[in-house]
Formats: structure tokens, C-alpha cells, sequence
């Protein structure tokens, strides 16, 4: 049986990797272009969360809003300021990826800097830290869990049926999907294609500032962890076919899980693999739905596959 | 004065290795148009298979054993040196050997990368690459038998047979050869037929399937040649810093070249030369700066790299085209070329 | 009442000109017709007066308003209807979300009456308003592209060669749709059309434009009785 505390960890990060996951397939529908830097928007909630922490001893999960609303902003800033330029000068995918990557070394940079001069100014560590400390355990079916793992599902939860209420019963949701499959039908429809765009990278930001609150609480934390969790997102998004938002939750969900428990399983005999291998999981899943099946499980006709191939 | 000839012949060393990396990523981009995002994973393939094998295959012939290999091997690397210094015919012999086989191991990657490189549109085909070099690194890190893990593995020096000012000397102007063995090769290939069936595929690849060109194998042979030119200079370096380490091989190695490419102008070998001595440049001055500003409470590195971000995105803004432009095909008029 | 009026448009797409100088006026209740061979410039103009293309120089004057500096979304508002040659309705979602997307600019209260208006105008789309429209024939999805400029009640409708892949008798319906647009909405029409001799049979006025250039600009009974031009650049008898 596999232990509650391995089971907490898949919860939390597939929570973390689908609300990843959903931010950067929003902003690759708009644009049609990964963005590179979306990783280092988790490390930025991360450290929304820290300095909240430390500056003003508010608790990590109070610093939800805060960091939504600042890694929404930094994402939006990167699309008015250097993905719509580049878009309206008829820029190829190429030049947007090399584009981001640039957004990303910036934004890198940036933290590392931010938390060197944090350290100076506080005095105490700014990398390698967790929150693991600060949170409460709640006794459920007679098991203890971290109430992280709840956060993060309840977060989740209300992000799917909130973004699922939007896009479905809201004009401007319905806009937002019009204007993301058919952008210039949608403009010559009277729709601000170029306002669902930014809303779209405000949103994307902001939700993975939200997965930044919640990381520290299971892992160690420094600027470098958004680099390590981009790689892990564009496995999820991937897995759920890059052109669908349900998808991306189910993708993230899934990601997560094979990582935890694949390394959990791998870990012991008779295979041992260090656990420093964790992340190539994922990695590995990459490169495997890309050979089976390039556009995620949401492309593939199940009831084709169900049947057998013989129809 | 012999440091500041040891700091320029510094600098024109990684120079060489920063020019055969731009000319191959020019090569791949620049004329065939694949964006190649894991270049680091095939200098890695030279660098590693140095590290990996010179200590161990010379160890016997010096005499020297491999017993705990990863904890001594910085011992056993400089007895080997020492063995080196008295045979300047088999320190050379193996450095050709290495380098060589540091080529060809990037060749071989490329092969392996050709697979996906094909098949992939532009997107998918960057995260793979990305995804794949950082694979690479992992193993590499945990794999100790590798490159001792994360101990990383010192090189045996080939230059050993020299003193001093001299082995600095010799060291420079080898690898700057090499590069420029290389910068000529790229040139030659480019003004062949073979370059403007590259640039045919980059510009209109159904145009150029439909007059019967394989794009396919050429897209493969391109590949395999750039990658073959990584891994040379992954070799090149791992003999030139004596030690090879996972942690050298992170994605934004390959982001600096792309930089590179795209500061100098992609298309032109000329550009891709420029482009990686003006990255070179800049980055040297900020190194030289940093000893004269203090009182900073964070590392001046990240500066350098948020400029160099910057820098990149105004790039693409306002001068795509880089520095040297690409320049248009000549076409000649039909009494050059000897039409009756 | 001149609906929209073009000044010596020149445009094209990023850096390339496409179309060098063109002029056209097109009033209410009237048809205007751009004919040419293929290449010519005529998407472009369409293009460019619904913002979707480069405007080098000239001018685009919708009810007398200067529309260079205006958005294509604001233009729609504006009371501007262009319908693309291709991918003019949302393929995935079935014809009633269509037009419900098409409503988009239309107030709350006013959307029903508009919604039986335009099913009225086209009783073909009444009869297919649940179906995803991907399953529709060619002649049915253009009729939905109708319904969704008609529930907007434009001022101004450009069709871009709506006949476009649809069987002769499926077009003839089509263009007597586009009479109706003029003679029972009252709208002004700008109408790109390969098949040159029904354009210039349902138009007022006609544009023959080749290579990017206006060659002809006047009455279409006019452009119809000038044989040199006609077998040149349209290749009809």
C-alpha cells in the first residue's frame, strides 16, 4: 500500500502541474506559440508568497490573491510588451519561442537577484526554503493529511467549474472561445480579439502564481524551480492534446501522478532508480506521447480505440 | 603584459568553441530552417565522450590505475597529464582521436534527434529538443560511471608537452584553426549547390519536394553535420577547461548561441562570426566591470543576463535580420552565363 | 447616402503591395461589384476595409468617418458586415450558437426580433438552426454567413466571392439572396465575385481591377458593354 504522504505529494503537484498545465494552453490558443517563460511565473508566485511571509507574517495560503493578481500583471506585461509587438510584426513561431525564452532569462534573472537582495535585506535564507512547516494537518478517514493537499484540490476545483462557467455562460467566455478558433471571424463579429488575448495571459499568469503558493509547501524552493517545472507543464499540456483546456487539467492530473508514484514504484526493488531521476519521468512520458499519440488524449476518437481497430 | 596575452588568448579560445557552435547553428537554422533548441545536447555528446573515455582508455598505457575512479579521478587525471608530457606524438594522436570521436558522437545524436526533427512542427520540435538535452543531463548527473556524477570528471591535458606561455599559445591557435577549418567548411558548403538546396527547403519546402528533392534526407544530413560540429567543439572545450560537468551543459548554453546567431544574422556565416565575438565581447567587459563595482548586493551575473535578454527581445523587434543580413541569391544575366 | 466611400487605396499584407490605388463609392440600396482576374488586388480591398490588411496610403471613409485608426472589432460595431471567402462561421458550433455569436454587438432586449428577422430574410437556415454547421452543404453555410451579418444589421455588406465552390443552382440562390440584401434591407453592398458576368448582372456600379490596378470604375451595364475589356481580363463572351 502505498504511503499517505506519497499520496499527498501526487495530489498536490498534479494539482500544481493542471493548474500549470491550463495557463499554458491558454496562452499557446492565443498566440499558438509555448511560452518558455511560463514556468518562471510559478517561481514568482512563489516568492509573491514568500516575501508576504516574511515582510509581513502573512500565512502562505493568504497570499493567494496577492499572488494572482501580481503574476496575472507580469504575465500581461510580457504579451503587451513583447508578444503583441512581435505578433503584429507578422513574427514566425521561431521568433516568438526565441522570443520567450528571452522573457524567461529575464524573469530568472530577475528572482535570483530579487531573492539575493531579499536575503541581504531579511538577513535569512531565500533559496531552499519550504512552507512544509507552516502547514495544518487535518485528520480525514482516520488518515492525517496536510491540508496542502486540500487547498490545492479545492483550488483546482473551483478554477475548472469557475473557467468551465465562464467560457460556457459568460458573453465574454463565449467571446473568448469564439475569438480563439476563428480570431479574425470573431474581430469582423464586433469581439475585442485583441482584449480576450490579454485576458487570456493575465489569467494564465495568475493561475500559476496561485500553483507558486502552493509548491513551497512540498518542495524545496528557489528562482531555479521554474525552469524545472516548465519542462513537467509542457508534459501535461502535451498529454492533453495542446489545443484543449479540459485537456490540460487532465493531462496536469495525470503527469502528476506518474511522476510521484512512478518514482515511488521505481525507487524499489528491484529496479532502485535514484529519486534524483524523478523529474526524467516526465521527461520520458514526453517523449512517449509524442510517439503515440502527438495530439494528447483528447484528440484520440476512444470509441474507435474502444471498439478495436477493426471498424 | 603576460596576463593581458593570457586573457586574450582566453578569450579567443572560447571564441573558437562559440564559433563553431554559432557556425553550426547557423548552418541548421540559418540556411536549412530548423530551430534547433538543444544544441547543448550535442556538445554535450562530445564533451562527455571526452571526459568519459580519455582518462580511462589512456590510464593503462600510463600506467596509472582506475581504482575509485570517481573520487580520485582528478588524481588519476593529472598523472595522466604528467605520462602526456613526455610523448607530444601520442598527446596529439589523442587529441585528434577525441576530437574526432567527439564529432562523431554528435553526429550520431543528430542522427538520433533527425528522427523527431522531421516529423515535428517548429513548437513541438523546440520543447523536444529542450526536453531531450536536459534528459542527457540528468543521466549524466546520476549515471556515475558517466562522468563521476556530480563530481564531474577532469580531462587529461594533450597541451601538457608545452610550458607556459607557449602551451597557452599552441592551445589557442589549435582550437582557433579547428574553428576556422569549420567557419571554412560552412562557407564552402553554403556557396555549393548543396547550400542552395538548403535554403530551397528553408523557403518553399513544397516547391522544393515537387522538383524531386528528398527533404526529408536533407533536412537529416544537415543535422547531422551541425550536430557533428557541436560535438567537435564540446570535445575542443572539454580539453580546453580540463573538466567536463553536467552542470556545464544547461539549456541556456543553447540559448547564447541562438543569441549569437540572431545578433549576427542568421543565414550568413559572416554573421553567425560577428555575432558570437560581440556576444563574447560584451560579456567580458560586464566579467572585467564586475571587479570594479562594489557594494552590490547580488551577483552581477544576472545582470548580464537580463541585459542579454533584453537585448534579444529589442533584436527581434526592430532588426530581425541581425547585424548581416542575409544577402539575396546573385542572379547573373543570361550573357554571363554563356547562353548562346 | 454614400455608405462607404475608398480613395486611393494602396495596401497589401506587412511589407508586399498588393493594390495601388484603388477608388469606389458605394451608396445605400446599392450593389457594387469587384471583378478581375485572380491576383488582382480584389480580396485585398475587401481586406483592408475591414482592417484585416496593411493600408500604405489612401483613405476609407464609412458614413463619412476616416476608419484608418479604427480597430476591425470597432469597425463592426461601426455597422461594417464582411463575410471572408473562407471560414466565415464557426465550423465546430451549431448554427444558433452562430448567430448568438454573431449577436455579440446586438443589445440584450433587441436579439429575439432580430434572430426571427433574420430567419425570416433566410428561411433555409430556420430549418437547419440546430445542426453543427460543419455538417452543412457549401450553399447552407454561406446562408448561415448571411444570417450572421443580417442579425447585425450592418449598413454595409462584403461578400468575398460568395458563389465560391457552389453549384450553379446553389449560387443562383445565393445571389438572389444578395439582391434581396439591397432591395428588401436596403443595404449597401460590396460583392467580389469570380463569375463576372452574374456580379455585373445584380450590380449597380463595378470595379475591374487587374494586377492590383482600377481599370475600370462606373456603371456595370456600362462595364458590360465594353467587350475589349471584358474578354481581356475576364474571359467572357
Amino acid at each position: 500500500m502505498v504511503p499517505v504522504e506519497v499520496i499527498i505529494d501526487a495530489i498536490t503537484f498534479s494539482n500544481l502541474l493542471a493548474l500549470l498545465a491550463l495557463g499554458l494552453t491558454l496562452t499557446y490558443l492565443t498566440l499558438k506559440v509555448p511560452n518558455f517563460a511560463h514556468g518562471d511565473l510559478v517561481a514568482a508566485g512563489v516568492y509573491v508568497a514568500f516575501s508576504l511571509h516574511k515582510l509581513c507574517g502573512l500565512h502562505p495560503y493568504l497570499a493567494i490573491p496577492a499572488a494572482f493578481l501580481i503574476c496575472g500583471i507580469i504575465s500581461l506585461i510580457s504579451y503587451l510588451l513583447v508578444y503583441r509587438p512581435l505578433w503584429r510584426r507578422g513574427a514566425s513561431i521561431v521568433t516568438l519561442m526565441i522570443a520567450s525564452i528571452a522573457v524567461e532569462i529575464v524573469l530568472r534573472s530577475g528572482l535570483h537577484i530579487y531573492a539575493d537582495a531579499l536575503s541581504s535585506h531579511l538577513k535569512t535564507f531565500t533559496r531552499g526554503f519550504s512552507f512544509a512547516w507552516l502547514d495544518r494537518s487535518v485528520e480525514v478517514c482516520g488518515r492525517t493529511l496536510a491540508f496542502v493537499a486540500i487547498a490545492s484540490t479545492c483550488t483546482l476545483i473551483a478554477v475548472t467549474v469557475s473557467m468551465y462557467l465562464f467560457l460556457s455562460k459568460t458573453r465574454f467566455g463565449t467571446a473568448m472561445r469564439a475569438a480563439i478558433e476563428n480570431p479574425s471571424l470573431a474581430s469582423s463579429l464586433g469581439i475585442n480579439v485583441d482584449l480576450v488575448y490579454a485576458v487570456s495571459w493575465f489569467l494564465a499568469g495568475a493561475l500559476a502564481g496561485v500553483a507558486g503558493v502552493f509548491l513551497p509547501f512540498r518542495m524545496p524552493s528557489d528562482p531555479e524551480v521554474g525552469w524545472e517545472m516548465l519542462l513537467r507543464t509542457f508534459t501535461a499540456s502535451i498529454l492533453g492534446g495542446l489545443e484543449s483546456l479540459m485537456g490540460a487539467i487532465l493531462g496536469g492530473l495525470i503527469t502528476g501522478f506518474a511522476e510521484v508514484l512512478g518514482i515511488y514504484v521505481l525507487s524499489k526493488p528491484p529496479v532502485s532508480l535514484s529519486t534524483a531521476y524523478r523529474p526524467a519521468i516526465s521527461y520520458a512520458l514526453f517523449i512517449i506521447v509524442l510517439l503515440v499519440a502527438p495530439g494528447g488524449i483528447t484528440s484520440l476518437d476512444w470509441r474507435r480505440l474502444l471498439r478495436g481497430r477493426r471498424k | 603584459m603576460i596576463d593581458v596575452l593570457r586573457l586574450l588568448l582566453d578569450f579567443v579560445a572560447l571564441y573558437s568553441i562559440y564559433l563553431i557552435l554559432s557556425v553550426s547553428l547557423n548552418l541548421e537554422y540559418g540556411y536549412t530552417g530548423i530551430p534547433n533548441f538543444g544544441k547543448v545536447l550535442f556538445f554535450a555528446g562530445g564533451a562527455f565522450v571526452v571526459g568519459a573515455v580519455t582518462a580511462r582508455m589512456l590510464a593503462p598505457l600510463a600506467g596509472v590505475s582506475l581504482a575509485d575512479y570517481k573520487l580520485r579521478n582528478v588524481v588519476v587525471s593529472s598523472q595522466i597529464t604528467s605520462f602526456l608530457s613526455s610523448n607530444p606524438l601520442l598527446s596529439m594522436g589523442v587529441l585528434f582521436l577525441m576530437l574526432i570521436l567527439g564529432a562523431l558522437v554528435g553526429a550520431i545524436l543528430g542522427w538520433i534527434a533527425s528522427y523527431p526533427a522531421i516529423r515535428l512542427r517548429e513548437d513541438y520540435l523546440g520543447m523536444t529538443l529542450v526536453v531531450a538535452g536536459e534528459i542527457m543531463r540528468r543521466i549524466a548527473l546520476n549515471y556515475d560511471p558517466l562522468i563521476c556524477g556530480t563530481l564531474g570528471v577532469a580531462v587529461p591535458s594533450p597541451y601538457s608537452f608545452l610550458r607556459g606561455i607557449t602551451l597557452d599559445v599552441f592551445r589557442t591557435g589549435f582550437m582557433f584553426g579547428v574553428a576556422m577549418l569549420v567557419w571554412y567548411l560552412a562557407e564552402r558548403l553554403a556557396h555549393s549547390p548543396f547550400g542552395r538546396l538548403l535554403r530551397a527547403v528553408r523557403d518553399n519546402e513544397l516547391a522544393a519536394e515537387a522538383l524531386g528533392k528528398d527533404v526529408v534526407k536533407v533536412r537529416a544530413t544537415v543535422l547531422v553535420v551541425g550536430s557533428g560540429m557541436a560535438g567537435l567543439a564540446g570535445a575542443l572545450y572539454a580539453f580546453y577547461t580540463g573538466v567536463v560537468h553536467p552542470n556545464d551543459c544547461v539549456p541556456i548554453r543553447t540559448f547564447v548561441v541562438w543569441v549569437m546567431v540572431i545578433i549576427g544574422g542568421a543565414g550568413n556565416n559572416t554573421g553567425a562570426a560577428l555575432g558570437s565575438l560581440i556576444y563574447l565581447g560584451v560579456e567580458k567587459i560586464i566579467a572585467i566591470a564586475k571587479y570594479y563595482v562594489h557594494g552590490i548586493p547580488f551577483e552581477i551575473n544576472y545582470i548580464s543576463y537580463i541585459a542579454l535578454g533584453i537585448a534579444l527581445i529589442l533584436l527581434l523587434m526592430f532588426k530581425p535580420e541581425g547585424l548581416v543580413p542575409e544577402r539575396p541569391p546573385q542572379i547573373r544575366p543570361r550573357s554571363e552565363a554563356g547562353e548562346s | 447616402m454614400v455608405v462607404l466611400r475608398v480613395e486611393d487605396l494602396v495596401a497589401g499584407y506587412g511589407n508586399l503591395k498588393v493594390l495601388f490605388g484603388a477608388n469606389l463609392e458605394v451608396r445605400r440600396r446599392e450593389i457594387v461589384a469587384v471583378v478581375g482576374p485572380n491576383g488582382s488586388g480584389k480580396s485585398t480591398l475587401l481586406k483592408a476595409i475591414a482592417g484585416l490588411a496593411t493600408v500604405f496610403s489612401g483613405k476609407i471613409l464609412f458614413d463619412g468617418v476616416d476608419m484608418t485608426a479604427i480597430k476591425p472589432h470597432d469597425r463592426a460595431r461601426m455597422g461594417l458586415a464582411y463575410l471572408p471567402q473562407t471560414d466565415n462561421v464557426f465550423s465546430r458550433l451549431t448554427v444558433k450558437e452562430n448567430l448568438i455569436l454573431a449577436g455579440y454587438t446586438v443589445p440584450k432586449d433587441e436579439f429575439e426580433e432580430r434572430l426571427k428577422a433574420a430567419l425570416e430574410f433566410l428561411p433555409r437556415v430556420r430549418a437547419v438552426l440546430h445542426r453543427k454547421v460543419w455538417t452543412l452543404s457549401g450553399g447552407e453555410r454561406q446562408m448561415v454567413a448571411i444570417a450572421m451579418a443580417v442579425i447585425r444589421k450592418p449598413r454595409l455588406v462584403m461578400l468575398d466571392e460568395p458563389s465560391a465552390s457552389l453549384a450553379p443552382k446553389v449560387a443562383a440562390q445565393i445571389f438572389d439572396k444578395i439582391v434581396e440584401l439591397r432591395d428588401r434591407l436596403g443595404l449597401g453592398v460590396v460583392l467580389v465575385e469570380q463569375n463576372a458576368r452574374k456580379a455585373l448582372e445584380i450590380s449597380d456600379k463595378a470595379l475591374l481591377l487587374v494586377a492590383g490596378r482600377p481599370v475600370f470604375w462606373g456603371p456595370s451595364h456600362e462595364l458590360r458593354g465594353r467587350e475589349d475589356l471584358l474578354e481581356v481580363y475576364l474571359g467572357v463572351a
